[in-house]
């Protein structure tokens, strides 16, 4: 708490330094009018137990209350232009109370709300997607990346390769990929990993090139052989990238799956929008689209979350992006 | 004059030989050439059945720069990519500017612009196809959504990111509004934008690609696509190479501009 030192100045100028505990305290006591304002202001304490007032500070925040009125006007708007006065071609976006309604509708019209099984289905099956193509794309791509920072053949020999490839963006790989692959499900996880795959060499690369020289000889004069640099040397020292470069990863690999299951796919959240538009089935196209965007935005703060779990020593984050 | 023709020789056979014992040339062709080789052997024994070789998509080149509209498809991938990443510029950097400056438009419309930046953009494909009156306007329209949030957020973060103490530096030495919006702000933010726009330009001709494969009479996507059509892979990978080649000059020519426009980030 960086305000202790504020609180015991400012509440009761004059008198020594209190205990932080009697100060909180005392102020919830009184009725002072001057403690009143400054128990309003975001920085104070909240006492025990005190739920109402949590609640209320939540409430009172500018910061909730801005974000309200975006919303507010954001759906208005929206639901005006739909439902209310309806320009041309405004009628193939449905209105979001109807919208909202099919998703939570135990009987939806087009057969996709949350109550269906087919909705969990379509999920499921890219989530494994994405997560089969991540995994593939972690496990070559950060060794990949580590050689290529770590020794200078592999790096002179190989990243003229990567660097010849990786212009060609993945969804331009899906005729051949589906001509290629034996089964399309391959086709379309292999299409998903190779922008992940990309992502995550490059930043691994970067994190390693990152490290300061001394650390490698400072390593090399306490007799650590390869094994041990590598543990205790090469891999934290790249882990911020690493990690930055994972994040990046999955973005793309959500981004790649929905070209994918798109041109390709016979199951799958994208194939679930692609049908609604062959069969307008307006709801669905929507439903697929914020749930694509809720599952990415969540793999991408799980992300964040086990990078900062396991780098508590590393306190601001930094990185490049690909 | 017969030493001075030696001479030259001798001084450029000197250079050849240093670019031989160059490690990074010598190594780097090793690899490239490791690879295509492995490719050809690959294809001569068998291992790779669908795949053409190398040998064989250089032969066909010609042959495919010459077909109807090889050409006509770059002009039209081209036109989508940057007339979408030029709209998505100009309202990008007009929101995060506005957004960075005003702390209220920011609090109301930034969660907003949250909520729909994790939707991938190709999701949108399907609904732009119903909703914008022509395929043109439809690729345009995705190519936009693909480059916003990246020049957006950069636009933003870049006004974040700048150090609190020049905005007061520039205050107390008197700088009115406009002085500090182009002498701060700007140079502050420039390089950060540069990221976001050279970021975005990758990602418009990725949207463009998908978007043609599913929609378009014409265009580099359209045209690979066309050749999975008829079966012809050399047509695939002679499209994919274009695709390459064109992402690349156009990252290329922003990050040559982005260098031009910052001078002082050279060192770094």
């Amino acid at each position: 708490m960086q305000n202790v030192a504020e609180i015991t100045r400012t509440a009761k100028p004059g008198v020594k330094p209190q205990l932080v505990a009697d100060v909180v305290r005392e102020a919830h006591d009184t009725h002072d009018p001057y403690d009143e304002r400054l128990r309003q202001s975001p920085d104070w304490p909240v006492a025990p137990g005190d739920w109402g007032g949590r609640i209320y500070r939540a409430v009172s925040l500018p910061r909730l209350r801005y974000a309200l009125l975006g919303f507010a006007l954001f759906f208005g708007l929206w639901y005006l232009l739909t439902a209310v006065v309806v320009p041309p071609r405004f009628h193939f976006i449905p209105d979001p109370v109807y919208l909202f309604g099919q998703w939570i509708s135990k009987e939806p019209q087009y057969g996709i709300s949350i109550f269906t099984p087919e909705y969990y289905e379509h999920i499921k099956v890219s989530v494994i997607r994405v997560y089969i193509a991540f995994a593939i794309s972690v496990g070559i791509g950060a060794p990949l990346g580590i050689v290529l920072g770590w020794s200078s053949f592999g790096r002179n020999t190989l990243f003229p390769i990567v660097e010849m490839l990786r212009p060609i963006p993945p969804l331009a790989w899906v005729p051949l990929a589906v001509l290629t692959f034996p089964e399309t499900e391959m086709a379309v996880i292999f299409v998903t990993l190779l922008a992940s795959f990309f992502a995550t060499v490059l930043n691994t690369y970067l994190g390693v090139r990152s490290i300061p020289d001394t650390y490698f000889r400072a390593a090399a004069c306490l007799g650590y052989g390869r094994v041990d640099v590598l543990r205790r040397v090469v891999v934290p020292g790249a882990l911020p990238f690493i990690f930055t470069g994972l994040q990046i990863a999955m973005g793309v690999a959500w981004f790649s799956l929905v070209g994918g299951e798109l041109i390709a796919g016979t199951s799958g959240l994208g194939y679930l929008i692609l049908d609604g538009y062959t069969q307008l089935a307006l709801p669905n196209i929507f439903i697929g689209m914020i749930t694509l965007g809720v599952l990415g935005w969540a793999s991408s703060a799980l992300i964040r979350k086990v990078g900062k779990a396991m780098m508590a020593w590393h306190v601001k984050g930094q990185g490049e992006a690909a | 004059m017969n030493t001075i023709v030696l001479s030259g020789f001798a001084r450029r056979r000197e250079r050849v030989k240093r670019a031989l014992q160059n490690p990074v040339i010598w190594q780097g062709a090793l690899g490239i050439a490791t690879f295509f080789i492995v490719w050809q052997f690959a294809r001569w024994i068998g291992l790779m059945t669908v795949l053409p070789s190398p040998i064989e998509v250089a032969q066909a080149v010609p042959q495919q720069m010459e077909q109807e509209g090889y050409w006509l498809s770059w002009v039209a991938s081209s036109r989508r990519v940057f007339l979408g990443f030029f709209a998505a510029a100009i309202f990008a950097i007009a929101l995060g500017v506005s957004m960075g400056m005003a702390r209220k438009l920011r609090l109301g419309g930034f969660p907003i612009l949250e909520i729909l930046r994790p939707i991938p953009p190709l999701a949108w494909l399907p609904l732009a196809i119903l909703f914008w009156p022509s395929p043109e306007m439809t690729m345009v329209f995705l190519t936009f959504l693909g480059a916003f949030f990246p020049i957006f957020i950069n636009v933003l973060a870049g006004i974040d990111n700048i150090d609190m103490r020049y905005i007061q530096a520039a205050h107390s030495l008197g700088a009115s509004q406009r002085t500090l919006f182009w002498r701060v702000m700007v140079p502050g933010a420039l390089p950060s934008l540069f990221t976001g726009l050279s970021i975005a330009i990758g990602i418009t001709w990725e949207v463009v690609i998908a978007a043609e494969m599913a929609s378009a009479q014409l265009g580099l996507g359209y045209l690979t696509w066309n050749a999975y059509m008829s079966q012809s892979l050399v047509g695939i990978v002679v499209g994919m190479l274009s695709i390459g080649i064109a992402g690349m000059a156009s990252s290329g020519v922003m990050s040559w501009i982005g260098k031009r426009a910052t001078p002082w980030q050279r060192g770094h």
